[in-house]
């Protein structure tokens, strides 16, 4: 009987049925993931019309030379960040140094610095003319060594990126088992054989990411290698678009720049997959005895004061300085009060324009995951992944071809902010959304309410602080943009970032100092926000 | 069985199947409730009870079969579905799952949309789960008990024609679960409403319900009164699932079976060899220093005790006596059957 009944249903009857599809959120997700998609494609087909010339002009030696300059950078500044961060880490988290707590804090703080405000910071401090040389004038050095090229960009990045290898390591050595170290200590290693023996092997997991990072950042960056005039790819991707009326030219160095990155990111992704080193023994540890430094406590305060000084002093220093010489000697401001209102309408409605399409995606990957979504999700943080001044680009193209209307005009600026900082807002909005039990939003649905309704009464409302955390977060980080605020913003529309970059890049300190002190203040803001939030978040984890 | 499904249903499900991937979940379930009564669905966990229930809510579809609630038909037979917010389904969740961002009112509330009589309903329903005057709390200032009476009094406040409950006192201390079933059952008696709960819990099964269906590995195996479930398992699993169980070997002639205990009447003829259900407290213990049998562990729980008994020649049984019954470890003792055991 049974098997009759089987012979005689439909075989496909069962795979027939499906819960209904999310349609709506996919159609907006797609239409959101989009904007930050065509530009792209269209920046490959640009690159596929480049005549004979831009591809001759790609082959020549100097496109091999900004090439090998770009990558050895990006390596020479993980290598540098390593270098630094390294000991610092262990110092706050392994040691009994004086004021731990102070130094933990201090030493992330250059994370609050943009490039190109640390590249003004060395220029304005070590460059000609600069406060050194000003103050070696009365015995006579009238030059100091040259700190632009290499050296300096080297210099300036190291100093704002050293914190991403900081962060992760630091996080690793919070993991490690004390225990284990206790071991090795009863075997008979000393404090310096253990952290090579034990404590090394275990972080090279974390040490490997942090390093990328920061090569990743370095590729990325433009302010400081602009300001530095370090010949690296973004450099000259943005003279060869002012330079020359065939863009082409500057969609191939483009394209190649994408390959590097993607070549990074292919290596970051190989590095995590690998499994992970963990614990053996029980999930909670002991809290770690502090190794004793004894003497050598004071060395090891003095490296975490000088880095503190170079990587917040310095810039802080130096702006104070030329901001009241600046205004001692009649400097005007009232094109400064122009671009902070700029700049604050800019970003402001950046955030609003980000966070409401993030709403989508976020609801969509969260909610509905699948294969579908995991794939909007990944093309989502494409824009976080390019290089600003890529993205920046190829809007560009996209815009003066397909829609002349708003190219150059601020709708087009917020489209940039958007493809740039749509992650951002899609994270805030994702830890939001993860902590909301979904059970809530199925026991309204069964007392009777339509999903939207559901959306507006139960689900909104509860997102609510994550949408404002994600257009903070977004607000903060557009003030701060350069590349895109620099191609993609309207011409006669300065901003605090650009006049801090053409005013650096003119070597006129004191017009520079006010913009710069501003953006500097937004983004501790931007910081003591993000920090906050991860509190709360992790507040929030431990209480459910 | 018969007697329950004669009624009008106010859930029925035929041939409901739900596979994840490989794994089928829900295996061709058939499951008839009766207006106004209490079922409850209980099975180990990773059964299929839970996915059972969302099925029934609305929250997933099913790969086949129908399910009909009340007199609508809810999933047809060609899989079209009706939404959650269009089946009557009242759900109390095992997290509770209240609204944080509302007041207790305003989440009982939730369901009424503008209905006239609105407070008026929050209010009684308030009252009948002991909560009057405390409409203005937020959830997080409620106690794991106040939160799960809010839920109640939430998924009650629309009349649903059925209440689902997903392990509803799972969450709550042993201390206060006793209390809190007690009243739970009193609400819903008082409400008239017909409830189906998710249980893992055999005690909470059987004490509580009106009728118990037993569910094992996706398949609902028997559904039965609580006596009738326990004195007469449809099946060896399902008698091994619920309550402790002695199976011995056994020779069965129409009404009794011989078995290393003697002779013991049976509770439904049968014939040939046979393996027979003894439930401990069937078994009688007598202390006798002569006797074939030797007493391995006492178990003692104040109002009885559990003895574990080596018998000569032949397996171990547990006994549960009276916790007067002066025995030890080593001691020899008399067995008998006293009561009718079952055949499989």
């Amino acid at each position: 009987m049974t098997t009759l009944n089987r012979a005689l249903a439909p075989p496909t009857a069962a795979g027939r049925r499906r819960k209904p599809r999310p349609w709506l959120l996919i159609a907006l997700s797609m239409g959101v993931v989009a904007l930050g998609v065509l530009p792209l494609l269209y920046l490959f087909l640009r690159a596929a019309d480049a005549g004979p010339e831009a591809w001759a002009a790609l082959l020549r030696p100097r496109t091999l030379a900004v090439f090998t300059g770009s990558a050895a950078l990006a390596l020479g500044v993980a290598g540098m960040s390593i270098l630094v961060a390294l000991p610092v880490a262990w110092l706050t988290v392994a040691t009994d140094l004086p004021l731990r707590r102070l130094w933990s804090v201090a030493t992330l703080l250059p994370l609050a610095v943009p490039s190109y405000i640390a590249g003004f910071a060395i220029i304005a401090v070590l460059g000609p003319r600069g406060l050194l040389q000003q103050l070696l004038a009365p015995i006579g050095v009238e030059r100091l060594p040259s700190i632009y090229g290499f050296g300096g960009a080297l210099f300036a990045l190291t100093l704002c990126s050293y914190p991403y290898v900081l962060l992760m390591v630091r996080a690793a050595l919070r993991r490690c088992d004390p225990a284990v170290e206790e071991a090795a200590r009863s075997m008979g290693d000393g404090p310096l054989k253990l952290f090579f023996r034990i404590l090394l092997p275990q972080l090279r997991p974390a040490i490997a990411v942090g390093g990328l990072l920061v090569a990743l950042y370095t590729l990325s960056d433009f302010g400081a290698v602009s300001l530095l005039q370090f010949d690296s790819f973004t450099r000259a991707i943005y003279v060869q678009y002012r330079g020359s009326f065939d863009r082409s030219g500057a969609a191939l160095l483009s394209l190649l720049l994408v390959l590097l990155t993607v070549g990074l990111l292919g290596l970051e992704r190989l590095v995590r997959g690998r499994p992970s080193m963990s614990r053996t023994t029980c999930a909670v540890a002991r809290p770690r005895r502090l190794v004793a430094l004894g003497w050598w406590r004071w060395p090891a305060m003095l490296y975490c004061a000088g880095l503190t000084l170079l990587g917040v002093g310095m810039p802080l220093g130096a702006l104070s300085y030329w901001l009241v010489r600046g205004l001692s000697n009649g400097q005007q401001l009232d094109m400064l009060w122009q671009a902070t209102g700029n700049s604050v309408l800019a970003a402001s409605l950046a955030s609003v324009v980000t966070v409401a399409c993030a709403l989508p995606v976020a609801l969509l990957t969260v909610r509905f995951p699948g294969k579908l979504s995991r794939l909007i999700e990944h093309v989502a943080y494409l824009g976080y992944a390019l290089p600003g001044l890529v993205v920046a680009l190829a809007l560009v193209f996209f815009g003066a071809t397909y829609v002349p209307l708003l190219y150059q005009t601020l709708p087009m600026l917020l489209i940039g902010y958007t493809v740039r900082f749509l992650p951002q807002a899609v994270g805030s909005l994702r830890t939001t959304l993860h902590q909301l039990n979904p059970r809530v939003e199925e026991a309204a649905r069964s007392l009777g309410r339509h999903p939207f309704g559901v959306l507006a009464s139960i689900t909104a409302p509860l997102l609510a602080p994550g949408m404002l955390a994600g257009s903070a977060l977004v607000f903060l980080t557009a003030i701060k943009e350069l590349p895109t605020t620099l191609l993609l913003g309207p011409s006669g529309f300065p901003t605090l970032a650009t006049m801090v970059w053409s005013a650096t890049s003119e070597a006129m300190f004191t017009r520079a100092a006010a913009p710069a002190l501003i953006l500097l203040l937004i983004s501790a803001l931007a910081m003591a926000l993000m920090v906050a939030q991860e509190r709360a978040g992790e507040e929030e984890r431990a209480a459910l | 069985m018969q007697a329950i499904i004669t009624q009008p249903s106010a859930l029925a499900t035929r041939g409901l199947t739900k596979r994840y991937g490989l794994h089928t979940a829900v295996d061709e379930v058939d499951l008839a409730i009766a207006p106004g009564q209490f079922v409850a669905l209980l099975g180990p966990s990773g059964c299929g009870k839970t996915s059972l229930l969302r099925l029934i809510a609305g929250f997933d579809l099913p790969d086949a079969g129908v399910i009909t609630i009340g007199e609508r038909t809810v999933v047809s037979p060609c899989g079209a579905g009706l939404p959650p917010e269009q089946r009557s389904v009242g759900m109390v969740f095992q997290d509770y799952a209240l609204f944080p961002h509302l007041s207790v009112e305003q989440n009982v509330a939730y369901g009424l949309g503008r209905a006239p009589d609105r407070s008026t309903r929050v209010a009684e329903l308030l009252a009948l789960v002991g909560l009057a005057g405390m409409g203005r709390r937020m959830p997080h200032q409620l106690s794991g008990g106040q939160q799960q009476r809010v839920a109640l009094a939430r998924a009650l406040a629309p009349n649903p024609t059925l209440l689902l409950l997903d392990e509803p006192f799972s969450n709550l201390d042993a201390g206060l679960r006793q209390a809190v079933r007690a009243e739970v059952r009193h609400i819903l008696r008082h409400e008239r409403v017909t409830a189906l709960f998710v249980t893992h819990d055999q005690e909470e099964a059987l004490s509580l319900a009106d009728v118990v269906a037993v569910m094992l590995k996706g398949r609902v195996v028997q559904v039965a009164r609580p006596r009738e479930l326990y004195e007469r398992p449809a099946s060896r699993e399902v008698a091994a699932f619920v309550g402790a169980a002695n199976f011995l070997p056994g020779a069965a002639d129409g009404a009794t079976a011989t078995c290393i205990l003697g002779r013991v009447a049976l509770a439904r003829p049968a014939h040939g060899p046979v393996e027979l259900l003894v439930r401990p407290e069937l078994v009688a213990l007598t202390p006798d220093q002569d006797a074939p049998h030797t007493v391995v562990e006492c178990s003692y729980f104040g109002a009885d005790q559990m003895v574990e008994l080596q018998l000569a020649g032949g397996p171990r049984v547990y006994a549960r006596v009276a916790a007067g019954l002066d025995l030890a470890p080593g001691d020899r003792a008399r067995a008998e059957v006293r009561g009718e055991a079952v055949a499989f």
